[in-house]
């Protein structure tokens, strides 16, 4: 709600505070000040009375002016406008001054001839003339404005704004006099109503005869009334009107629809003008829409109308959306000799639900929506009176007033001791009484312990002892209530497990060398089809968002890859070198679609790597990621959370046939896939690289971890080492190697760690070297190499008769 | 005799002055001291000696060994002094050349913060707990006081899933649940941090999905008092001893009477800046006492239990204390931006 300092200042009794104090009053009341603006304020622009003109001596498209600029002195101007004449009274933009449109002045030379500012037209300045007085060229001041004066203050320019975010339960600040009332409660000065006059019947003639009212859908119209407006001389309004609109943000039209919308922003009730030539039958039917009604809106909009919409309809078609906008049928135009004027209150809902439905938002609608005072109906009527009168628009004939359910005030019942425990502060009886008397909340009836207090019907908001509460506390001051600890018991904070670990497998990460990234939820489906998952994680699954913002963010996520590839690929374009990052965030899960229930949101940890494990030093180039380094942070990762299992080939379509994998904990249950991404699917997401990912389901580790420890006592006697090297054919797997030295290695064997793979020569086509070291010990004894010889006799026998391995010597 | 034993000495102590290594040192000894060294031989003409010079002569030979013993070992000791000094001298490093690199991943901007919201709560004794993110519109709203077609629904625009599921628009809704879950226990004293969503296109300062955290007490004669005091201890935790706060009166439907939570600007200290733009006042978060009929739908009776919320925005949080001026960068995940963190 944009508040013309100076329109505001109308209705309070004492000067007001200056407009940066005023915010900080506002916006501790509860009213947040957004911004201070100054509307149009034409710095050194001037009143300037032209005193001289000459044809440039240079060309004849040129005239050099002298002008006369009161206490500025006399100025020579250089300017093209054909429209000047000695005597007249124009704005002269001096040198530094900066113009709405942003133009910068400065003097200068026009062929030869200096110029010491311009003269300007009235769009230079943004001003805009009366309708049919638009002046071609310079703009022509009033006669009346004296050489040396500010423009500004001359066509009543310059007003400050301030603009204010009136929360959606403020319905009574949308309005000058609403603000005004809070400013008066804050400051102590008294809220000063403008001047009304109740239209009287001219004669005993009965104007009731000259239209009628109909409210057919009372549930919807709380309030309807009407009056003419008889005489109407339409025209433009006068400059402090159109400027006060306009520094309010509403364009001027013409001096009827201007009051109205004066009125409506003075007092937040809106109003609507109706040609009353237009009206079929001079009735006005508020009612629902019938089916397949249509209705041109003043925009020009055909609006299509459904049955559970309101309109203000005449005896035959609707002519108004009621409390949103008006038909253009009977719009007031030049040829209106009377109008049909609507001062009603509607149910909020209603309108609220219609204006959404058309994607229609008028000021009219926005007070609507959030509740206008039926009460205020008439008040405003008798201000539109005053001011036709004032401006001699025309004459308010006597009302017509449909109001079968008069609301009337309720009383909220006030503990003051409960009001003063919830705010935590020792505040008197007297303050709260007076708090509540200042913000014209009258105490009807006070017991020993209770207050009945009396709410008008303009505060639509107070319902119930809590909101009495905020009344006084704000009024208090927030500031002054104490800072007190709260009370109780001792206990500790607590952090659900899952969290507790979330974070530890953020720091195991995070000490793997893995940035984390944050990703949105939402995907686009696009991306699932690049990952050509398998049919059982087909797009199905994916909830679709019912009004996404773009595809790219339409659906929800199951995996949590194609954010992680995007992000992997976004940052190869901005010349990364090592992409090492992982995510923890929630899948969505739905049980059958289209969705009954909750998904199920299990978190799922994904990493990808592409490039380097991190960035070369001159010790040294960074290792190249692989899929061994992928395992490997998995293996850190599931060893430090004691959950074991093995590695078993997959066949995922996302990754290269020959290398991924998935991992089985103890009970079969898959825990996680990785593997290197297939080259298509790595193409299809712009990675011109190799690209290695994981994804793991979180939940299914939680079941399976083991996080308590227990102390293995240190080994007594010494250890022996031997390393081993297995020529085996090529395809003989490691773990299969693995097990079978296992089984021959006797009690002994404590350690068993392949420490070289190796092809090429001298080793045989069709081969591969494993190179193995073997720690052994006993709980009781030193070993000795007879202890040791025989066992790995039986190892390279059994290698030699299972794996088909010889020795490498 | 004596003779030749002083010459010794002075031979001697020339060949261990003269010798520079350890080898060196080590044929002085043999060739003078050893088994069939040059003391040895002369001590063999001892039968050549007047028997009453004998022991002088024994006396000086003994003088002699353990002089030119002390001599050799401190020798050796300074030769190892030597050669340990040119070892050292040789292996000078150039200090100035970069350490060998640690590559230590970085946490998000928005995890760190969360995580000190979190624990600046979990030391006030406030328990950790996660509501869904896709949400019922029942919990996301009417449990909060918050109708259809109510005017505040305007202040979130949604991302419905269906007519009654949504992507929540706040951590609010968990207040709801978790009430209706413990009610008619007490107290209750959590934090629900996670991800909500709205429907705003992103901008510098806008983003369809974000991050909050919301405080939940609830108790007998909990007042606005005891808000304020939380969220001071809270602020100062975070932003520093010096933060002073200030409430200012505003409006959310689950809460009465509610609250803006400005602190002082930690960049000028409340003197007008930049990033205060004048003020003085940064907004950090909103609060207020639990309203009525929300304590009421939950199970609790307002006229005896009292309770007060917070909401706060870790984005914006984050965005201030880093000094970070587009919430979009924390969804792009550049690298040159996660690697400041």
């Amino acid at each position: 709600m944009r508040v013309p300092y100076s329109w505001l200042q109308d209705y309070v009794s004492e000067k007001l505070p200056s407009p940066t104090q005023l915010a900080d009053i506002l916006t501790l009341a509860g009213l947040e000040v957004d911004s201070i603006e100054r509307a149009n304020q034409l710095d050194w622009v001037i009143v300037a009375q032209v005193v001289e003109i000459k044809l440039h001596p240079e060309t004849e498209h040129l005239f050099v002016v002298q002008v006369n600029a009161g206490s500025f002195g006399v100025k020579q101007l250089v300017t093209g406008a054909q429209n000047l004449k000695p005597g007249l009274k124009v704005p002269l933009a001096l040198p530094g001054a900066s113009l709405p449109n942003g133009q910068t002045i400065e003097a200068s030379r026009f062929k030869g001839l200096l110029s010491e500012g311009m003269l300007c037209s009235s769009q230079e300045l943004s001003w805009e003339e009366p309708e049919g007085k638009e002046t071609t060229g310079i703009l022509i001041l009033p006669r009346t404005a004296n050489p040396g004066d500010s423009v500004a203050q001359v066509l009543q320019l310059g007003d400050i704004v301030l603009d204010i975010e009136v929360t959606p339960n403020r319905s009574d600040c949308l309005s000058m006099i609403g603000v005004a009332r809070e400013v008066a409660t804050a400051t102590g000065a008294k809220l000063v109503l403008p001047q009304t006059m109740v239209p009287v019947p001219k004669s005993n003639e009965d104007e009731g005869s000259l239209f009628d009212i109909t409210v057919a859908a009372p549930d919807l119209c709380h309030r309807y009334a009407g009056a003419l407006i008889s005489n109407v001389s339409l025209g433009s309004s006068p400059a402090w009107l159109k400027q006060r609109l306009m520094a309010a943000g509403m364009r001027p039209v013409n001096n009827i629809v201007d009051i109205t919308n004066y009125v409506m922003l003075e007092t937040g009730q809106p109003l609507h003008a109706f040609d009353y030539s237009k009206l079929a039958q001079k009735q006005i039917v508020v009612r629902h829409a019938r089916p397949d009604e249509v209705l041109i809106t003043l925009d020009g909009t055909e609006q299509k109308l459904t049955e559970d919409m309101l309109v203000i309809a005449d005896g035959e078609k609707p002519q108004a959306l009621a409390g949103i906008m008006g038909g253009l049928n009977s719009e007031i135009t030049t040829n209106t000799d009377t109008v049909l004027l609507e001062s009603a209150s509607f149910a909020n809902i209603n309108i609220r639900r219609t204006a959404r439905s058309l994607g229609m938002r008028t000021e009219a609608s926005l007070r609507f929506e959030r509740g206008v005072d039926p009460n205020g109906v008439l008040f405003a009527l008798h201000r539109t009176s005053m001011l036709l009168k004032e401006l001699e628009a025309g004459e308010l004939g006597s009302i017509l007033d449909v109001y079968p359910e008069p609301v009337t005030p309720h009383v909220i019942t006030a503990n003051p001791d409960r009001m003063r425990r919830l705010i935590g502060a020792s505040i008197e009886d007297v303050f709260i009484k007076k708090a509540l008397e200042r913000l014209q909340l009258q105490v009807v009836q006070e017991s020993r312990d209770t207050l009945q207090v009396r709410i008008p019907t303009f505060r639509q908001d107070l319902k119930q002892e809590a909101d009495l509460v905020e009344e006084v506390a704000r009024l208090y001051g927030f500031d002054r209530i104490p800072a007190l600890p709260l009370e109780g018991k001792l206990k500790i904070g607590r952090r659900p497990l899952e969290l507790s670990i979330e974070l530890q497998i953020k720091d195991i990460l995070r000490g793997c060398g893995l940035d984390e990234v944050q990703t949105y939820s939402f995907i686009n489906p696009k991306s699932m089809a690049k990952l050509k998952l398998s049919p059982n994680d087909n797009q199905e699954n994916l909830i679709p968002l019912m009004f996404p913002l773009s595809e790219e963010q339409s659906v929800l996520r199951t995996t949590l890859l194609p954010s992680l590839l995007e992000v992997a690929a976004f940052n190869l374009r901005h010349k990364a070198k090592a992409i090492n990052i992982f995510e923890i965030s929630r899948v969505y899960l739905p049980e059958r679609m289209p969705l009954t229930e909750l998904p199920s949101m299990p978190r799922h940890l994904a990493i990808v790597l592409a490039g380097t494990k991190g960035e070369d030093s001159w010790q040294s180039k960074s290792q190249e990621n692989d899929f061994y380094r992928l395992k490997g942070i998995l293996e850190t990762l599931i060893h430090k959370l004691g959950v074991s299992g093995k590695f078993v080939p997959s066949a995922l379509n996302c990754y290269h046939p020959g290398r991924q994998a998935t991992f089985k904990m103890n009970e079969n249950e898959q825990l996680a896939s990785l593997g290197e991404l297939h080259p298509d699917v790595a193409e299809s997401f712009d990675l011109a690289t190799r690209v290695y990912a994981l994804e793991l389901d979180l939940s299914a580790l939680f079941m399976q971890m083991e996080l308590t420890r227990k102390y293995q006592p240190l080994p007594r006697y010494p250890s022996v080492e031997r390393d081993l090297a297995l020529t085996v054919p090529q395809d003989i797997e490691a773990i299969v190697a693995e097990e079978v030295i296992r089984e021959a290695a006797g009690p002994y064997l404590a350690q068993l760690k392949l420490f070289d793979v190796y092809l090429g020569e001298p080793i045989p086509i069709g081969y591969k070297s494993l190179a193995y070291s073997l720690l052994f010990r006993a709980p009781d004894h030193t070993l000795t190499e007879e202890d040791i010889n025989p066992h790995i006799e039986t190892i390279l026998q059994h290698a030699a008769e299972k794996l088909g391995a010889f020795v490498r010597h | 005799m004596e003779r030749k034993l002083q010459s010794l000495l002075s031979t001697a102590l020339k060949a261990i002055s003269d010798a520079t290594t350890q080898e060196e040192l080590d044929k002085v000894r043999i060739r003078f001291l050893g088994r069939k060294g040059e003391l040895t031989q002369i001590l063999r003409q001892m039968k050549d000696v007047a028997p009453e010079k004998r022991p002088i002569i024994g006396q000086l030979a003994n003088e002699i060994r353990h002089r030119l013993e002390t001599e050799l070992t401190s020798h050796i000791e300074e030769v190892r002094r030597l050669v340990r000094l040119k070892q050292l001298e040789r292996e000078q490093l150039d200090i100035t050349l970069p350490g060998a690199t640690t590559t230590l991943g970085h946490k998000h901007p928005l995890s760190l913060v969360l995580e000190d919201i979190v624990n600046i709560f979990l030391q006030m004794g406030f328990d950790v707990f996660e509501g869904p993110e896709v949400e019922y519109d029942y919990y996301n709203f009417e449990a909060l006081n918050i109708p259809k077609h109510h005017p505040a629904r305007d202040m979130q625009d949604s991302f419905y899933l269906t007519e009654e599921i949504l992507l929540r628009t706040h951590t609010s809704p968990f207040q709801a649940r978790i009430m209706e879950q413990v009610a008619p226990e007490l107290p209750i004293r959590v934090i629900c941090p996670g991800r909500c969503y709205r429907r705003d296109l992103a901008d510098a300062t806008h983003s369809p999905m974000f991050y909050q955290t919301e405080v939940l007490v609830v108790d007998e004669n909990v007042s606005f008092a005891n808000l304020k005091h939380t969220l001071l201890v809270f602020v100062r935790e975070m932003f520093g001893k010096e933060r002073s706060i200030r409430l200012r009166p505003s409006f959310f439907p689950f809460t009465e009477p509610s609250a803006e939570v400005d602190i002082s600007c930690f960049a000028c200290e409340g003197e007008g800046c930049s990033l205060c733009k004048g003020t003085g006042w940064l907004e950090v978060l909103g609060c207020g006492m639990v309203h009525p009929k929300v304590l009421e739908i939950a199970g609790y009776d307002p006229s005896k239990i009292s309770g007060f919320a917070a909401g706060m925005g870790p984005d914006r949080i984050a965005m201030l204390k880093y000094g970070i001026d587009d919430i979009r960068l924390f969804y792009e995940n550049d690298l040159r931006f996660l690697h400041q963190f």
